[in-house]
């Protein structure tokens, strides 16, 4: 994050980070009590950690779908461009 | 150096309120009556308000900053609610008092340590992964530390009725203490300093002294520079100081830049000053429809051009929330989430399913974390190497490899050695 909007938008750093922050909180929230009944009703613990590593491969992937930060810097401009654009 | 300490700092205190789980126990002995839900939720709550109160601080910066509150005062206010929160909870005669404690202590947390993160990302460009690491290690010290404190103090206190109130009080004025010690310097780099303090930029002896004219070009003369970079380095710090000093608004700087280039003078000083001030969103694409080779590789310039578009002056919230970035790492987050505290919560179960004494479970854990902390000490330099979304990739993908292998350590010794490799 900071490396796709340090230049340009610093200021909103704290703000992005807070949101990334709640997103987290379903997971917390939820997940080891998801996995503990898992393990519970299967009564063993191969199940629980099996879908959570396929969890964790499936945040891994969505990490490769971010775009390189002067992808990001482009696309920012161009949508910015744009809005400016139908406005005038 | 001093930026990075203060932030191990903040980080340490972090972890104050994730140790909630010793005091569970306690907790229970004083309320027989409440369930182990309901005293569960008092660290859940603690969490839930310190991710909302990062998001609530990270969005009133902005409001903080037009009022001149500095950033500082938010962190000291995390300490004081840190403070107040473990005190409350420690005077409550009821499970929801203990809860409301925990509240305003979730809060404190989210102010004086989650927000911390964000803004070490701020203050370093070239070595930004090596410093987060190095700061995110105080949880790791605190790791260390603090259950061994409050161990000590529940004992200290054991011939009290209830051991976890003078324990908590005396955590509260830690936290309030240790808080207020980092909070001053917290603050977000002015324009230019980060380059400054990367570049090792000395600022002592070097300094031009500002000269009484108004016209910024005549005050740079580069007849003794031995090379490119000096005179890059020696204008981008006049042009610092200036607006550090206040001796020049952002706008007018602006206006200087574009006269200063139009009265040709040399370029690298003028575009060492572009790039101390990072003056690019200050500027409209028709200042430079004239001017652009300003900007374009020669061989004596090094700057990128300015992108197209890039004609207001700032991207707003919006805009930047709803980028790919963004929601990107927000899915990511929300989905990574759900499986990331599995491992502590399952593998103590596992280890008494498999016959092992309890210190078996307790020692993987302890590993575990000094596993974390390793890894923030020393994956740092490959951050910076690698990049951060490389390399985040590849580690969740071995803690993946990772969650299907460890149910199938059957000795203590392999499931020990596996843990303190997960991270």
């Amino acid at each position: 994050m900071a490396d796709a909007f340090a230049c340009s938008s610093s200021e909103h750093i704290l703000a992005l980070n807070g949101i990334t922050n709640m997103c987290k909180f379903p997971g917390y929230l939820f997940g080891s009590a998801i996995a503990s009944n898992i393990a519970q009703q299967f009564g063993g613990y191969g199940n629980a950690t099996a879908l959570s590593g396929i969890i964790e491969l499936l945040g891994a992937s969505m990490l490769l779908m971010i775009p390189t930060p002067e992808e990001q810097q482009r696309q920012l401009a161009e949508k910015k461009s744009r809005s400016l654009e139908a406005r005038n | 150096m001093g930026i990075l300490c203060h932030k191990v700092v903040a980080k340490i205190m972090e972890f104050t309120s994730s140790l909630c789980s010793l005091y569970l126990d306690p907790l229970h002995q004083t309320f027989p009556e409440s369930g182990s839900g309901a005293l569960a939720l008092v660290c859940t709550i603690q969490i839930v308000a310190a991710l909302a109160s990062s998001l609530a601080g990270g969005i009133a910066q902005d409001a903080l900053a037009s009022a001149d509150i500095g950033l500082s005062w938010l962190f000291f206010s995390g300490g004081v609610f840190m403070c107040l929160g473990l005190v409350w909870s420690s005077y409550a005669s009821t499970v929801m008092g203990v809860m409301i404690g925990s509240v305003s202590l979730g809060i404190g947390l989210g102010l004086a340590g989650l927000m911390s993160a964000g803004m070490c990302v701020l203050w370093f460009e070239q070595s930004r992964g090596t410093m987060l690491l190095l700061a995110i290690s105080g949880q790791g010290v605190g790791n260390l530390l603090f259950p061994f404190l409050i161990v000590k103090l529940l004992e200290t206190f054991d011939e009290v009725e209830d051991p976890w109130r003078p324990t908590m009080r005396w955590m509260g004025l830690l936290s309030f203490v240790v808080c207020a010690m980092a909070a001053p310097p917290m603050r977000l780099p002015f324009p230019g300093e980060v380059e400054e303090n990367e570049k090792d930029i000395a600022t002592s002896d070097e300094i031009t002294p500002f000269a009484t004219d108004k016209n910024y070009g005549s005050m740079v003369k580069d007849s003794n520079y031995d090379n490119l970079h000096q005179r890059r380095r020696r204008s981008s710090v006049v042009a610092f100081e200036k607006l550090r000093a206040g001796s020049i608004g952002a706008s007018r700087l602006r206006s200087s830049i574009v006269d200063g280039v139009a009265s040709g003078l040399k370029r690298s000083s003028v575009v060492g000053a572009y790039q101390a001030v990072s003056t690019a969103p200050y500027f409209n694409s028709s200042d430079l429809g004239r001017r652009s080779t300003i900007f374009a590789r020669t061989t004596n310039v090094d700057v990128d051009p300015i992108p197209e578009g890039n004609r207001e002056s700032y991207f707003t919230l919006k805009d930047v929330a709803f980028s790919s970035t963004n929601l990107w790492l927000s899915a990511f987050t929300f989905i990574a989430c759900f499986a990331s505290l599995n491992a502590q919560v399952l593998i103590p179960k596992y280890c008494l399913s498999l016959g092992f004494p309890e210190a078996v479970g307790g020692f993987a854990m302890a590993l575990y974390g000094l596993g974390v902390l390793m890894a923030n000490l020393t994956l740092g330099v490959a951050v910076d190497r690698v990049g951060a979304r490389k390399l985040l990739s590849f580690g969740f993908a071995t803690m993946a490899m990772l969650f299907f292998i460890w149910p199938l350590c059957i000795t203590a010794s392999l499931l020990v050695w596996l843990l303190s490799r997960s991270d």
